[in-house]
């Protein structure tokens, strides 16, 4: 006989049910999760969080809040995320196939912490915050945020504390001159990223302010480049710059060798991702800049 | 937790209702194989990647491997079993028309999941382009032959579709 799978319909009755079994595995699509207890033999009870209405859905008010169990397809198809958000589309773009975008959610893909996350470096460079709530709070008592750099712990492992549950991710109204962009490499298409990275600045007057640059699958957390941005801050983007910028990235990136590509051949890629990524999103806005890659 | 056996199950099935007992956290996959003798619907990689499990779950392309069947209470699903066209003598749909006549199929495995996924991508988009088709079909594997054929079938199954 197998483990229960409960299937609450409310946020409130999943926190209960999590309290009452503090070792049950919240799911939402199942897509990495079911595949890793597979793997795995784990057999433990599941609460599913797929019937939960109040965790789907994109909300706008001043934020924008992404329900953590809104799937990636409803992203991809959203107009609003289209054009706010470019590097977040990119990086859904490419993860996995059209099957597991319509399951999987933004809210699991996080939760599931792995290093390559493909959403996370995008949502790291548009300083997203993350809303976990835990029982007895409703929709805000026991609610924090949670930065989502504080929010990865290493893989697999995230700073959610036992019986919280990701409510939903909060975006900033981007403004006008923000530019943001997103590249990743993998051997096809639905393989695990060997690397991938995000960038996001304002665009002001010729000079790049508040940037910011993450990677994913280049270290045991996708990891935010400070020592990248601040060679990035308030330059022109000019070929030189880049090209010191990129030295600086492919350092800044703890890599390992594995079976999908070598230590060394990530930090080039990061080098690269850097001096595109750049370039294209300024030239998504009809502007130049950026050296060559 | 104690386990608790199967559970009742209803599932609407290509238009019919099914009701089979099911272990809490059975796969949809199971369940259409082993309790309700769709074998249509294939195992191959178990893990999310080959697509020959896939199904329609209203609508949409979703993989059957990756699903709980007690999530599909309520849901309208689709399997190659529910094709036909009352048009043809053989009551087989335009898709299934195209692969035969293309040669979309050398061992056949793969084939119920492409059509599948080909179907949510015609309903969607009638006049999808070659470059549109094969990403479409970028989750589907197959491992006889190269995709020139099958791509070709869902072209002519499209252009029969749209006449």
């Amino acid at each position: 006989m197998q483990a229960d799978y409960h299937q609450p319909d409310t946020l409130e009755e999943a926190q209960a049910l999590l309290a009452e079994c503090p070792d049950a595995v919240l799911t939402a699509g199942g897509t990495d999760l079911l595949v890793q207890r597979r793997a795995s033999g784990a057999q433990g009870p599941l609460i599913s969080l797929r019937g939960i209405a109040e965790l789907r859905g994109i909300h706008e008010s001043h934020d924008l809040m992404i329900g953590a169990g809104t799937t990636l397809t409803e992203i991809l198809d959203s107009a609003r995320m289209q054009g706010d958000y470019p590097a977040l589309i990119q990086s859904i773009e490419v993860l996995g196939s059209h099957q597991i975008r319509n399951v999987a959610t933004l809210g699991g893909n996080l939760c599931n912490a792995s290093p390559g996350a493909d959403t996370a470096a995008p949502l790291i460079v548009y300083g997203a915050r993350l809303k976990a709530c835990s029982a007895g709070g409703g929709d805000s008592g026991a609610c924090r945020t949670i930065a989502i750099t504080d929010f990865f712990e290493g893989p697999g492992r995230t700073s959610l504390r036992p019986g919280e549950i990701l409510r939903g991710i909060l975006l900033d109204p981007p403004s006008p001159r923000l530019r943001s962009g997103f590249q990743r490499l993998g051997r096809i298409q639905m393989d695990i990223a060997i690397a991938s990275l995000a960038v996001a600045f304002e665009w002001d007057g010729g000079q790049a302010r508040q940037v910011r640059v993450a990677a994913g699958s280049v270290a045991p957390v996708p990891l935010r480049l400070q020592a990248t941005e601040e060679m990035l801050e308030a330059t022109a983007l000019d070929p030189e710059t880049l090209n010191k910028a990129a030295t600086v990235a492919a350092a800044e990136v703890s890599p390992i060798d594995d079976i999908r590509a070598s230590a060394a051949y990530r930090r080039e890629l990061i080098a690269v991702f850097l001096r595109r990524a750049i370039r294209a999103a300024l030239e998504a806005h009809g502007e130049a800049g950026g050296g060559t890659a | 937790m104690k386990s608790t056996g199967k559970r009742i199950l209803k599932l609407s099935i290509n238009g019919t209702v099914h009701e089979c007992a099911a272990e809490p956290q059975a796969l949809l996959l199971d369940v259409l194989r082993n309790e309700l003798g769709l074998f249509g619907t294939k195992r191959g990689c178990d893990m999310g990647t080959c697509g020959c499990c896939n199904v329609l779950v209203d609508g949409q392309v979703q993989m059957s491997c990756l699903l709980l069947a007690h999530d599909m209470t309520g849901k309208e699903i689709e399997t190659i079993e529910g094709l036909f066209d009352v048009g043809d003598p053989r009551g087989l749909h335009p898709l299934q028309r195209a692969w035969a006549e293309h040669g979309g199929s050398q061992c056949g495995f793969c084939t119920p999941g492409f059509v599948m996924t080909a179907k949510a991508l015609l309903t969607e988009e009638p006049d999808p382009s070659e470059e549109r088709i094969r990403e479409a079909l970028s989750g589907n594997v197959c491992r006889c032959t190269g995709y020139k054929k099958i791509v070709e079938a869902v072209q002519s199954a499209a252009a029969e579709i749209r006449s």
